[in-house]
């Protein structure tokens, strides 16, 4: 980015998103918790989706036949928290394979639904998960246009938006979530996310080893302008063919400097009127 | 979510099965495998004619507030209808922007539990409060407008005016210290409002703001002239009609030249608004911001009472459909997987790229870049 002059600056630093540490310093220290999905031990079960569905009791999503290989969910939605994805890959050689993905809520260490959310129904909980508090959502639906990955959604039902909880209930229990808890080949990995990360990272190396060089981690670390996910995943293809942005852009960024465009327009409109109206008498 | 089976349609059994076929449909099936079928990775806004409603008579009232604030102080007494439609104009438009919201949120009490929270670094609440405070002003500024015009008498109302004079200089530089602000924010935030959003037709677009509240200044200027000409006395049009007719030229301008610069840096990003259904919105918005001038000078005859009320409806209609056409293409940028996937690519694409090895999917990527 070019430097930029100081003025700028401030207004292009205005409003800046909120970071993880919400709970007190007083309470007992927890890690911030968080997903490793390792795309690479996927059998596109369908468990997760499953017992997210059953553990948090959400409505069905209708029978559809989308036609698009064994993924008839389509994407995650406000009924719909895990959601595996089947893509079909074809080479230039003739051979085919499977990319299978279970996606979920990315959980972001620098949310922007978080900073959209006009009456603070989405928060940090105390294990650093994005919780959405939907008795005190109103339905605004800013969060559904803010979020990069589209993963809120909001129920024509009762009008809140709704997202994944990484299981608060459970968590508060000592639990861990129940995509987690039911995943048979570990796919789904919960714990706290430093440790994930380094497990992950291993894990690369390992695949790297092993000849599968294409191996690679997506949100384990910030992107160009993007911060890390607190649910950070394990690819072998281009994000795209998941149907995960590249590089997820932070729809805050520049806030105040359109602000004062707006601001500084209505007042040079304004100023223009006024000579208008006072020439006569 | 109704989709289109493979069936039906023949690009799903192209990406699904008959990898045979390279061509001539080959470059096709590319594109398509370069994402998840045909399905986008965000969600399309919520927001439908409610929210397109409110932005336009939003941007409007707040227009014709400080319009007829800057009469008040500014303008002598030929320029009085400015501050009295003007006032007006702010209060009527301003009356269905709560309702609207409240039909979009779905319940009464969710309004009153938006004013729970003060969030600056969020755009629906900096709105929500802005909206607030210059409905409670605008209503305001019509009781003074009312107290003080000719239409009523009685005793009772002498006697509150009679109070009110004693305090009225601390009481408009109090509403206007309150109102004045507001309205600036009411008027410009919508466009932040949209662009701070993942959508890609929107998303940290810098012009939005700037093309709303030129919109909104070009319509209120058209509202009070319309009020204006249906209460004058002559055909020829007062000084008050022709300064609101020069602020609605310079208004237009700025607007045309705000749309120019959101369509020149959106690129292909704004395709919604420029093909398929809405281009028709964009191209009568875009229509209205010459007619009305090529009323007023090209037209021939004299200046008449027609001229005004058929250029102010132009305008109007302008404006509206701008709202209507900025909103609604939300849907379908969200909805068209190439914009969601072109929009979230590198900003470099030499260094961005992360670290995958050149694979043949990279190949099949940057060719259906290129298509783009």
């Amino acid at each position: 980015m070019n430097p930029l002059t100081p003025p700028l600056d401030v207004l292009l630093n205005a409003f800046p998103p909120r970071y993880t540490p919400v709970p007190d310093p007083e309470d007992e220290p927890t890690a911030r918790m968080g997903f490793f999905t390792d795309t690479t031990l996927c059998i596109g079960c369908k468990a997760c989706e499953v017992a997210c569905k059953q553990w948090n009791q959400l409505p069905s999503d209708g029978l559809d036949f989308t036609g698009n290989s064994y993924d008839n969910t389509g994407h995650l939605s406000q009924s719909t928290w895990r959601h595996v994805a089947f893509k079909e890959r074809h080479s230039e050689d003739g051979t085919s394979r499977w990319l299978m993905m279970s996606d979920v809520c990315k959980h972001c260490e620098e949310a922007p639904c978080l900073q959209a959310c006009p009456t603070g129904s989405l928060i940090y909980n105390e294990f650093g998960d994005v919780y959405l508090q939907n008795d005190i959502c109103n339905g605004c639906g800013y969060c559904v246009v803010a979020c990069p990955f589209g993963v809120l959604g909001r129920s024509d039902e009762d009008g809140h938006a709704h997202k994944c909880t990484m299981c608060y209930d459970r968590q508060s229990d000592g639990m861990e979530p129940a995509c987690a808890k039911v995943c048979p080949t570990n796919s789904i990995q919960f714990g706290p996310v430093e440790e994930l990360r380094e497990q992950a990272k291993k894990r690369v190396e390992q695949l790297q080893e092993r000849g599968r060089e294409s191996a690679y981690l997506y949100g384990a670390d910030a992107f160009e302008e993007y911060s890390s996910l607190n649910a950070f995943f394990l690819l072998e293809d281009h994000p795209n063919h998941y149907n995960l942005p590249e590089q997820p852009k932070h729809p805050f960024k520049g806030q105040g400097v359109r602000y004062a465009v707006g601001i500084a327009a209505g007042v040079a409109l304004s100023a223009v009127s006024a000579l208008f109206l006072a020439r006569e008498d | 979510m109704k989709r289109p089976g493979l069936i039906e349609t023949g690009r799903n059994s192209r990406a699904i099965g008959r990898r045979d076929d390279r061509s001539p449909q080959g470059e096709d099936r590319d594109a398509e495998e370069a994402g998840y079928y045909d399905l986008s990775m965000l969600k399309p806004p919520v927001w439908k004619w409610e929210i397109a409603s409110y932005f336009f008579l939003g941007g409007l009232s707040a227009g014709a507030y400080l319009l007829s604030r800057l009469a008040a102080r500014f303008g002598g007494r030929s320029m009085e209808g400015v501050r009295s439609v003007g006032t007006a104009v702010a209060a009527i438009a301003a009356l269905p922007c709560a309702p609207l919201l409240i039909k979009d949120l779905g319940h009464m009490s969710r309004f009153h539990h938006m004013l729970r929270v003060v969030k600056p670094e969020s755009p629906m609440s900096v709105g929500t409060w802005a909206l607030t405070v210059y409905s409670a002003a605008v209503a305001l500024s019509a009781v003074q407008e009312w107290l003080g015009s000719e239409s009523l008498d009685g005793a009772a109302k002498r006697r509150i005016a009679a109070a009110l004079e004693r305090g009225r200089p601390i009481m408009v530089t109090a509403l206007d210290g309150a109102g004045i602000p507001a309205a600036l924010v009411m008027i410009s935030y919508t466009g932040v409002l949209v662009s701070c959003t993942a959508i890609p037709a929107w998303s940290r677009q810098a012009w939005l703001s700037p093309l709303f509240v030129a919109s909104g200044m070009s319509t209120a200027a058209a509202s009070i002239q319309l009020g204006l000409a249906a209460t004058r006395e002559g055909e020829e049009p007062t000084a008050a009609e022709a300064a609101l007719e020069k602020i609605e030229s310079v208004a237009r301008l700025a607007e045309a030249v705000s749309l120019g610069g959101y369509l020149r840096s959106a690129g292909p990003l704004a395709r919604p608004l420029t093909h398929g259904k809405l281009a028709h919105h964009t191209l009568l918005a875009a229509a209205a911001l010459a007619i009305p001038e090529a009323i007023h000078h090209l037209l021939p005859g004299k200046p008449s009472r027609w001229k005004t009320y058929l250029a102010a409806g132009i305008t109007l209609a302008g404006g509206m459909s701008l709202r209507w056409a900025v909103v609604h293409a939300g849907r379908e940028s969200a909805n068209d997987p190439h914009a969601a996937r072109q929009a979230s690519g590198p900003s470099h694409p030499e260094q961005g790229r992360l670290s995958l090895r050149e694979s043949s999917a990279d190949r099949l990527l940057s060719r259906s870049e290129r298509r783009l």
